[in-house]
């Protein structure tokens, strides 16, 4: 039963692979890249570097708490569905990624495959790093090589049935997955377009700041718009410019001064788990991506949600 | 006889109502000092904007102003550990304390003397007058200092 669900979705892929790369020859086209934006250039791990801060994996692939070694997992998420540990991304050949390819590492962020079949389960933000093109997953890829690698077995799902049935993801990937790289607006200039891919790619700021379905996918009419049902029971503010209820009132300096600082107008600070992202990741962007990604947020449409505790939950 | 009983259900009924007003009292005062506790906070909230307009540059750098609100964040500072009296957590009232601070007190106190520490620094680099280097130290100890005790022990916004 498994081989041919897998032998079925293998005749696509390999349609899907060369979309992938005319896509990817578009976007090259229109792309403000970081550096001289050659695409098809040697994959570099100094640009995979900044790719993974401006990703945030260590947030979520370090175990801080515990003082685990950099990208080597174990960090808990509790969520709805379970509490999920983060497996060993370290090119450690027996507990970590050592024995990937980076066509194995491609599928894995593209459609949120393992290399031996095995579906991740979207807690691996992949819906949102499937929009990454093919050169920044190379680039990433170069440089998780350049990492120590770690001996340190990944730690099992604290998942109940049916969420514990991995086969089921292929029935939620079908539902739900729209496969990327990211398609740039030609309607908007390069800064918007960088600013839309740093968000809903290598950000993935969707995945904790838009509410979800009752089957867990992001709910794409409230997109950015905030909910009180985040990862580890946090409430997670409105990013979209609503006056009232989101991040309206702040000016464009004020967004990109709390990427770089953590703090808010008022002289407050952000603190929670945007303190986090703000060490490991916004705050060692380019001035020119942070600027990016406010203006982008800012050219989406207010959505009124005020995202309190005495809000019935949906 | 009877006058005993009377006697006795009046000072009962004197004693349960002394005791509903001292357990009110006592919510009162929890209620208090979490009221006191976020004066506090404000107050050194109110500080660190001061230089943020001088960063953002809506504002002009002033050195010596500088050094006023440092010295006021470090004074204050210094009261964080007395703002958490045992029972002015979630269960006295609508706050953002975090029940950790209690469960983990050590490391609480730990991030309030770091904000001392940083803004001890920020003091002595906004004497020298550095535009500069005061800019980089008030940065590094809202990231650190505000933003580390934020993290752990303080419930996101609602």
């Amino acid at each position: 039963m498994r081989v041919r669900i897998l032998s079925r979705a293998g005749a696509p892929n390999r349609g899907f692979a060369a979309a992938v790369v005319v896509a990817c020859a578009l976007y090259g086209h229109f792309a403000q890249a970081e550096d001289t934006g050659t695409a098809g250039a040697a994959p570099s791990a100094g640009r995979g570097a900044y790719i993974l801060a401006a990703a945030g994996c260590a947030e979520c692939h370090t175990d801080k708490k515990n003082n685990g070694p950099f990208l080597s997992g174990g960090r808990a998420l509790a969520t709805p569905f379970g509490i999920f540990y983060s497996p060993n991304i370290t090119p450690d050949p027996a507990t970590g990624i050592g024995k990937w390819s980076e066509a194995d590492f491609r599928r894995a962020i593209r459609s949120g495959v393992g290399p031996k079949g095995a579906h991740f389960y979207p807690v691996f933000p992949y819906p949102s790093f499937t929009f990454m093109t093919d050169p920044d997953i190379a680039d990433l890829f170069a440089y998780l090589k350049t990492v120590p690698a770690v001996t340190r077995p990944n730690v099992p799902h604290k998942v109940g049935f049916p969420y514990n049935v991995r086969v089921l993801m292929v029935v939620w990937n079908w539902l739900y997955l729209k496969r990327g790289p990211y398609e740039p607006n030609p309607e908007k200039s390069a800064e918007w377009n960088r600013g839309a891919y740093l968000v809903q790619a290598l950000g993935h700021c969707g995945e904790c700041h838009t509410p979800r379905t009752r089957l867990g996918a992001l709910d794409r009419e409230m997109t950015l718009a905030g909910t009180d049902d985040g990862p580890d029971g946090d409430h997670v503010p409105n990013l979209t410019p609503d006056k009232e209820t989101g991040i309206g009132k702040w000016a464009l300096e004020d967004i990109t001064f709390a990427l770089q600082t953590g703090l808010t107008p008022g002289g407050d600070s952000l603190g929670a788990s945007m303190g986090g992202v703000v060490n490991e990741s916004t705050s060692k962007l380019s001035p020119e991506d942070r600027m990016a990604i406010a203006i982008y947020l800012r050219s989406l449409p207010p959505i009124q949600h005020r995202v309190s505790k005495s809000k019935p939950k949906s | 006889m009877r006058r005993i009983i009377e006697t006795a259900c009046l000072a009962g009924a004197f004693g349960v109502a002394l005791a509903g007003v001292a357990v009110q009292g006592q919510a009162a005062d929890m209620a208090k000092a979490i009221e006191y506790r976020q004066n506090v906070m404000k107050s050194i909230g109110s500080n660190v904007d001061n230089i943020v307009l001088m960063i953002k540059g809506q504002v002009p750098f002033n050195a010596q102003h500088v050094v006023v609100f440092a010295e006021d964040i470090n004074n204050l500072s210094k009261l964080i550990p007395d703002l958490v009296p045992p029972g002015s957590g979630p269960e006295a009232g609508d706050t953002r304390a975090k029940p950790e601070i209690w469960q983990k007190m050590d490391e609480f106190k730990a991030d309030a003397e770091k904000l001392t520490t940083e803004s001890a620094k920020l003091i002595e680099v906004a004497k020298g007058g550095d535009q500069a280097a005061t800019f980089q130290q008030a940065v590094a100890m809202g990231k650190d200092a505000c933003g580390g005790c934020h993290e752990s022990f303080r419930k996101p916004k609602e």
